[in-house]
């Protein structure tokens, strides 16, 4: 099998625009997830970038076809793994994160980075999972206008199987609730980056696949891209807002294709 | 009494003994004057329109005991109130309404809802 086995579907890609994020449970090798939890509870500080020096084996989660699939169907084939990446270890005990957005708020209507969030250990409510607000990767809200929410509805906490890497937007809303449990929970966080403009699909593309009549009838229901891009409204927001959002989306889906006006990749 | 603190002086040293006693009972004199003085509740709505019937889309309470926190929680949420008007309802009183005076911009995207902020007094034995 190869990434190829792996690419998204147009309706995956048109999920991924409108949401923000995409999961995916590799059928990583037997005993891979337990080695690299075993590795993390033994480590005395933390690496760094230097990580995947301390613990190799990371390395077989990004080779893994499924995932490469994802990166290939979102970033091009020529995709870059960049040095930035780091081990989030949320000790028992340690409080909950409040909301924020990685780095400043300069969105990009290109989709030219995300991150790749690794989990080799099964992670319940209880553990401090990630928490992350589908649909908010395209608002310009620094993270200190965010200091007055705490519950958002459609908040979706990353409880995950062990092995699980869920691709986030690096604009997307996240959080992290307090650990009560008596383990530790790790995360490794690695960063992806477009290297190519695409002039073309980089995914299982269907020609037409936007051409659907707009389904009016079935809005929360939509399976197909256009309907998605159209409808999709994960946290339920208003009239004006999602508005806004169809506009950017169709964006993004255009640049995707190959037919967007945007500027060209920074060296 | 700065100057009696400075004085290595027998007849301050009482003074210098009893102040922190004094000091004390006054703290749990108030601390209990104040557990019986209503304190401020306060309840961060955020709807998703200006209007006070709107849905919820966030919601933040504060309670006014100490090391209370509130945090982000990875179980199923209980939404007490689905709207500003709700809460109303329940005895809450907007103290400060969304301002709504903000620059618009009609393509952008920024904050998440239109926050109201409520406040209810009451009494709080801790």
């Amino acid at each position: 099998m190869t990434s190829l086995d792996f690419l998204l579907s147009d309706a995956e890609v048109a999920q991924f625009i409108v949401n923000g994020y995409h999961m995916v449970e590799p059928d990583l090798a037997a005993g891979l997830n337990e080695s690299i939890a075993a590795q993390l509870d033994a480590l005395e500080s933390n690496p760094g970038d230097a990580i995947t020096d301390s613990i190799p084996e990371l390395l077989q989660v990004l080779e893994h076809p499924q995932v490469r699939g994802v990166l290939v169907s979102l970033l091009g084939p020529d995709f870059e793994v960049q040095g930035h990446r780091h081990w989030h270890c949320k000790p028992a005990g340690s409080g909950a994160m409040q909301w924020h957005q990685d780095s400043t708020n300069n969105r990009d209507l290109r989709l030219n980075r995300f991150l790749g969030l690794y989990y080799p250990r099964d992670i319940t409510p209880d553990m401090g999972p990630t928490v992350i607000v589908p649909g908010t990767q395209y608002r310009n809200a620094p993270t200190d206008r965010m200091a007055t929410y705490t519950n958002i509805r459609g908040q979706v906490p990353l409880t995950v199987k062990a092995g699980t890497v869920a691709f986030t937007h690096y604009d997307l809303w996240h959080g992290t609730a307090a650990n009560r449990s008596s383990m530790p929970r790790h995360m490794i966080k690695f960063l992806f980056r477009r290297t190519q403009d695409n002039d073309a699909p980089t995914w299982n593309h269907e020609a037409g696949a936007t051409d659907a009549p707009t389904d009016w009838n079935n809005r929360d229901k939509a399976a197909d891209p256009k309907n998605i891009l159209t409808f999709g409204n994960p946290i339920g927001v208003s009239q004006s807002d999602h508005y806004k959002e169809r506009t950017i989306r169709r964006q993004v889906w255009d640049y995707l294709v190959g037919e967007g006006e945007s500027k060209a990749i920074d060296g | 009494m700065r100057d009696a603190l400075l004085v290595d002086s027998s007849e301050y040293r009482h003074i210098l003994v009893l102040r922190p006693v004094l000091v004390l009972q006054g703290r749990m004199e108030n601390m209990a004057t104040m557990a019986s003085q209503p304190r401020q509740r306060l309840l961060y709505l955020h709807a998703r329109t200006p209007n006070v019937f709107s849905d919820i889309v966030a919601l933040t309470l504060i309670e006014p005991v100490p090391g209370y926190r509130a945090e982000i929680s990875a179980e199923s949420v209980e939404w007490q109130y689905n709207s500003v008007h709700e809460a109303i309802v329940d005895g809450w009183q907007i103290v400060q309404f969304p301002h709504l005076q903000a620059p618009f911009d009609d393509r952008d995207l920024d904050v998440l809802g239109y926050e109201f902020i409520l406040q209810k007094m009451a009494v709080i034995d801790s």
